[in-house]
């Protein structure tokens, strides 16, 4: 075509989009019957499909990899911070994690022996490279013993630097972070190569195609997908296929995108449309969680920390779940809790107070928690929030608690003299009560104050391993 | 259970609640008609509308009204499209001339306010037409079955139709 004639097709395709428009302007009044009309439609056809696709995926097992032996404990970890140090670490350690100043790997093709290995480029270095031309994972690729791999925050990251690992037969466990990584169809193909049992995604843009082809991960037992952006638009049910799935992690789903000003401290909340074009944006939805219980029958932990529900998608959990992550989700109140509750095999539960950003429609009556916990028999809970008596009280009553977590969080306490206001953890409070829990041994701490440290140590004596972690 | 672990959390203001909403409501639409001129529909035209929302959020932006907005938005989405598809430029080319002559001064509102003038002329039949071939995206057997037309006269309606208004664009907007 010569430059009129595209001229002219872009004409055509202005006047078609305001057509567009218009047309869309006038039926915009009705449109809000139209649409939840065919939202139930939607949601019927939705599950005909699953049911049909779980079918399909059943009768067919793809012959791909074997799935390798399961794996003998790791050595400790060996952190070497800069080049320099990783040319003199030791090349039998098998299990290493660097962060160096540009992603110039080519000295780990000579750790033949590696079994877990964690890259990473560190701008904490002086003057750290950053990279813009091309680089790879090539050199990893002669680790053939490799069975972990997790790759950080890196300059510049796309399937043609991921696409050398596809040759290592026995890894089984990977890790992707950072926001310059995309899940697209040519990264996912080159993650179902591999014999994956667990993988996590973390800041990752996830396209539509990506989490499709993703499905095709047969040997697959855990998947986190943590902060990742994109997924609202990502048809949840292709994770329908990963039929050996016992763990998931979604977290951020089907919510308000927050950003939180740096500047301002202000939380601003960009509410994503819900249908777009007439389409639904795939969410959490109780349709999807009942698709889910039927097509994974393994499945037994499920994280949906920070993402949206409502008490419909608590009443569909399946009921073979023994884990439940809720820190942070928002919109579901006292009937998903009781639902929760009854959960017959349900022996770890992680909630906490939605965040204060949070829209006023989405709150979670919090303090509704306390009956319900109070009639399960938990051996792991985890509360994000600000401890309260309450709390406390209902923590007395899990005698069979073995694993307690407790981020803290931070209540207004006073105004410094520039007038901001300064966040502190609130009133002491009597952590006695965790001394009479005679199954509990291990207490972790996400940034934790040494008044709290001391206060629970005081409480629980020296049987129980107390452990601080970073948020 | 001390008040030395706080930490500040307030300090000058850059861009408040209600400017960053704007700016997602205000530039949406205008986005989503770029992106159509520039020859992307469907899924597609979605998936680069986020992400052209998501480079908005991961960068240091600083809204300098809604002019500069527009055009940072616009110049990112082109980024995006020609991305994906890399052997478009004379395409992309193209459709910038036609916007920038076009919707150059107003992101498209004296265009856009033509047509509905141009629309609410139109017999009730017709506007019936385009609302079933712009709004309700049908084809056109069930356009004509609606109608009450053969398919092949369905076909013959909307191009006249088409013709019909895109003249009275020339005459409204004095072209």
């Amino acid at each position: 075509m010569n430059r009129n004639e595209l001229e002219a097709a872009a004409e055509e395709r202005l006047f078609d989009a305001m057509l567009g428009e218009l047309a869309r302007e006038a039926a915009a009044p009705a449109r809000g019957v139209a649409a939840s009309r065919w939202l139930v439609a939607a949601f019927v056809v939705l599950g005909l499909a699953v049911v049909v696709g779980v079918v399909m995926t059943s009768r067919g097992t793809p012959a791909v990899a074997v799935a390798p032996q399961e794996p003998a404990p790791l050595p400790p970890t060996l952190e070497v911070r800069g080049i320099t140090a990783l040319r003199k670490a030791d090349r039998q350690v098998e299990n290493l994690s660097c962060a160096i100043e540009g992603p110039d790997f080519g000295v780990l093709q000579e750790f033949e022996r590696l079994r877990a290995l964690r890259v990473e480029q560190d701008h904490d270095l002086p003057h750290p490279t950053l990279v813009q031309s091309a680089w790879s994972l090539a050199p990893v690729a002669r680790c053939t013993k490799l069975e972990s791999l997790t790759v950080g925050p890196l300059a510049r990251f796309t399937a043609v630097e991921l696409a050398p690992i596809a040759a290592l037969p026995n890894l089984r466990s990977l890790e992707l972070v950072g926001k310059e990584k995309v899940l697209d169809g040519a990264s996912a193909a080159v993650l179902v190569k591999l014999p994956l049992r667990s993988l996590v995604l973390r800041e990752v843009f996830v396209v539509r195609e990506g989490l499709r082809v993703l499905g095709e991960l047969p040997l697959l037992e855990r998947l986190e997908l943590r902060d990742c952006t994109g997924l609202d638009r990502c048809d949840l049910k292709h994770l329908y296929r990963l039929r050996q799935l016992r763990a998931l992690t979604l977290r951020g789903v089907g919510q308000a995108t927050v950003q939180q000003f740096a500047l301002t401290g202000e939380p601003v909340a960009l509410q994503l449309p819900t249908i777009r074009d007439g389409r639904i944006v795939r969410e959490v939805t109780a349709d999807w969680i009942k698709g889910l219980a039927e097509a994974l029958p393994n499945l037994r932990e499920l994280d949906l920390a920070e993402t949206r529900i409502d008490d419909q998608v608590l009443i569909a959990l399946p009921r073979s779940l023994t884990f439940l992550g809720l820190r942070a989700a928002k919109g579901y109140g006292e009937p998903g809790m009781v639902a929760v509750g009854a959960l017959p095999n349900l022996q770890g539960l992680a909630c906490g107070e939605p965040p204060p950003n949070s829209h006023e429609q989405d709150r979670v009556p919090f303090a509704s928690w306390w009956p319900v916990l109070r009639g399960m028999k938990l051996h792991r809970y985890e509360f994000a929030g600000i401890p309260t008596p309450d709390l406390l009280d209902e923590l007395r009553q899990q005698t069979d608690l073995r694993e307690l977590r407790l981020a803290i969080g931070l209540a207004v306490v006073t105004t410094n003299e520039q007038g901001h206001l300064i966040l502190g953890e609130g009133p002491p409070l009597d952590f006695g009560c965790l001394g009479d829990l005679k199954h509990l041994d291990w207490v972790a701490l996400v940034n934790p104050s040494a008044s709290i440290v001391q206060a629970i140590r005081r409480a629980v004596g020296d049987r129980v391993r107390i452990e601080g972690l970073a948020r | 259970m001390t008040p030395d672990a706080g930490v500040p959390v307030s300090s000058p203001p850059r861009l408040d609640r209600a400017a960053a909403e704007r700016l997602w409501a205000g530039h949406e639409r205008t986005l989503r008609r770029y992106l159509r001129v520039l020859g992307a529909a469907g899924p597609d035209l979605d998936d680069l509308l986020q992400e052209t929302f998501v480079v908005l959020l991961q960068r240091d932006f600083e809204d300098r009204g809604p002019a500069a907005a527009a055009t940072f938005l616009r110049t990112t989405a082109r980024f995006l499209f020609l991305r994906r598809h890399r052997d478009l430029l004379p395409l992309v080319e193209a459709a910038d001339a036609v916007w920038d002559r076009r919707c150059g001064d107003d992101d498209g509102a004296g265009y856009l306010a033509a047509l509905r003038a141009c629309v609410a002329r139109l017999p009730a039949r017709s506007a019936r037409l385009v609302q079933l071939g712009y709004d309700d995206g049908l084809g056109r057997d069930a356009i004509a079955r609606e109608l009450g037309l053969k398919a092949d006269g369905v076909k013959t309606a909307l191009r006249r139709l088409r013709d019909a208004l895109r003249q009275c664009i020339e005459r409204r907007l004095g072209r």
